[in-house]
């Protein structure tokens, strides 16, 4: 199978896509979980449903919320494009919009794993002498490690799928924002295309796969190295 | 130096104890399940913070409502040995003996010989029995140069053998270490064994406070029923192989208990309970009793069911449980002289 330039293009930019966007999320999805999990606080009820928005509300809308944030002429997204960051019909704006609808998922599974360690062993560390930072650092962390992966391999999966707040927010342009889904989309559009849309369709469930098959290796390493 | 008021109130249970200790040794802290003994050592520790109250240790208040101080779990230098061992499970012996932000590299070789563990410094926890778990927490405890240890019945889920094991191991740590520990237990032999320092909690108060001896209404697992047992300390004079014999001297005489194996200590704490002190007004003879020791009744005290507390001094306090049919039969009475039989096989130690 000999693929056209487009479809490697495609193939290509929703992979860096979607890498993207859990290397860039992963970090804030972990803070925002170890806060929703370990604390209590006024607005915690806000935050939750401010995370959990995009998984929600239909993904044009969230496109579109994401345009009169960071579009060109937008509050946030004119400081980043001062800054040179260009975010609106850019492969940056769909790694963006691809963070913001993966997030939720991201948060999901790497919260229910830090609430399964043991606050007894944080206890334990914190009569040792360890301060906040240093427990989370040295205990909850790598204890929730398996559920870090598999967040993140949610999140990359998500990614890897983003279709609705993509097209909204960056549209859909060959070789700059059109991603595979977009790509796919695209050939169904297009009369005599469904051949090409089959052969995208077959790429995605071999990158979707082989994804979740990695992680499962990671994740039954990292429990291993743990009961060694 | 420890010095400790504490009160919390806790739902419909509060706590509102006081104590302290000068001493080094081992002080414990026993009671009924939900008397609020780990709750007590949880405060200290700074797991729990008080209502209000202070916590004295060594040379600084390490909580103080009226000055409005809070030292954070992390600064308060307690060693806490916790029921459930704790290790963390994702490092190794090694590195859990070592992770206390102040450990003692340079005491490592010595602790882990002295708690018999120095072959296990590579394996993961997961891989430990319930002893070795228990004894590496000690460990650890131990290399972050604590200012006070807390133990929280740290034998709980341990087999009778790994205990008698860990006991000996527990017994000598505050002149290996020269710190002083705090140890919750419900058992009568831990306390009997280990207390220097006996602290008895009910319902969130302090019972009694003291050494361990002479009587007590409940101790340990009789708190629950309120039997009243004497403890007497005793201390090894001989041991007959053959049948298993300790010969040992207390303030009352000589005592001889059964014992399934030579002692490995000098000194044996004993406690037996009222109701298998037998009172006799002559002293008997062809009998297989073989602990008879003279006394004088010093009170008498009506309890539940029909019998009678003889409280009795046979140079040591000695209490008895009889019937009040047999008490009215033979005619007791303050001051009266008796004959105290205890079975050899029914001591507790």
């Amino acid at each position: 199978m000999i693929f056209s330039g487009e479809e490697l293009d495609a193939i290509r930019l929703s992979v860096e896509v979607a890498v993207w966007a859990v290397l860039m999320g992963i970090i804030p999805a972990i803070a925002c979980s170890y806060i929703l999990a370990r604390f209590n606080f006024r607005g915690k009820a806000l935050l939750d449903a401010l995370v959990h928005l995009p998984l929600v509300v239909p993904p044009v809308v969230t496109g579109f919320i994401l345009i009169i944030l960071f579009g060109r002429y937008a509050p946030v997204g004119g400081v980043l494009e001062v800054l040179g960051i260009k975010l609106a019909f850019n492969w940056k704006g769909a790694v963006l919009a691809s963070l913001v609808m993966s997030f939720p998922l991201m948060v999901r599974a790497i919260r229910i794993s830090i609430e399964a360690v043991d606050r007894g062993l944080e206890n334990a560390a914190r009569t040792l002498g360890a301060g906040r930072f240093r427990v989370f650092m040295t205990v909850t962390l790598p204890l929730s490690v398996p559920g870090i992966i598999s967040g993140g391999m949610l999140g990359f999966a998500r990614s890897l799928g983003e279709f609705g707040a993509t097209i909204t927010f960056v549209s859909n342009i060959p070789g700059e924002t059109q991603t595979l889904p977009l790509a796919l989309y695209s050939y169904t559009q297009t009369p005599g295309g469904e051949m090409m849309a089959a052969r995208l369709c077959a790429v995605s469930i071999v990158i979707s796969v082989a994804a979740l098959a990695a992680s499962e290796v990671i994740a039954r390493r990292a429990a291993v190295r743990m009961k060694k | 130096m420890i010095d400790v008021k504490l009160k919390k109130k806790l739902g419909s249970f509060d706590i509102d104890v006081e104590f302290s200790s000068d001493s080094m040794g081992i002080t414990v802290l026993a009671g009924p399940s939900g008397s609020g003994k780990t709750t007590i050592i949880n405060m200290i520790s700074g797991l729990l913070t008080p209502d209000e109250g202070r916590i004295f240790v060594k040379d600084r208040f390490l909580f103080d409502s009226g000055k409005k101080i809070n030292c954070p779990v992390q600064q308060r230098r307690c060693g806490y040995v916790f029921q459930d061992g704790r290790l963390f499970p994702h490092m190794n012996v090694r590195s859990n003996l070592l992770y206390g932000k102040h450990s003692d590299h340079s005491m490592l070789d010595e602790t882990v010989s002295l708690l018999g563990i120095e072959h296990l410094l590579h394996r993961m926890p997961g891989k430990l029995s319930g002893g070795e778990k228990q004894r590496v927490a000690i460990g650890r405890a131990l290399l972050m140069r604590p200012q006070v240890l807390l133990m929280d019945e740290p034998l709980a889920s341990l087999d009778q053998e790994r205990r008698e094991e860990l006991l000996s191991h527990i017994d000598r740590l505050p002149e290996q270490f020269g710190i002083p520990i705090f140890y919750v237990t419900h058992s009568i032999r831990e306390i009997l064994r280990l207390s220097d320092r006996l602290i008895r909690i009910e319902k969130g108060r302090v019972k009694s406070s003291g050494k361990p001896e002479g009587e007590y209404k409940g101790l340990g697992l009789y708190e629950a029923n309120g039997d009243y047992v004497s403890v007497l300390d005793c201390i090894i004079k001989s041991f007959d192989r053959e049948f298993g014999v300790i010969t040992a001297k207390f303030s009352g005489g000589m005592i001889r208990i059964l014992a399934e194996e030579p002692p490995c200590e000098q000194n044996l704490r004993i406690a037996i309970k009222a109701v298998d002190v037998a009172v006799s007004l002559v002293r008997p003879e062809n009998i297989s009793t073989t602990n008879i020791f003279k006394g004088v009744i010093s009170e008498m005290e009506e309890t539940k069911g029909h019998s009678l507390l003889l409280h009795c001094d046979i140079g040591s306090p000695l209490v008895a449980q009889v019937s009040k049919a047999s008490a009215v039969r033979l005619g007791f009475e303050r001051g009266k002289e008796v004959f105290l039989l205890i079975k050899v096989v029914s001591m507790i130690y």
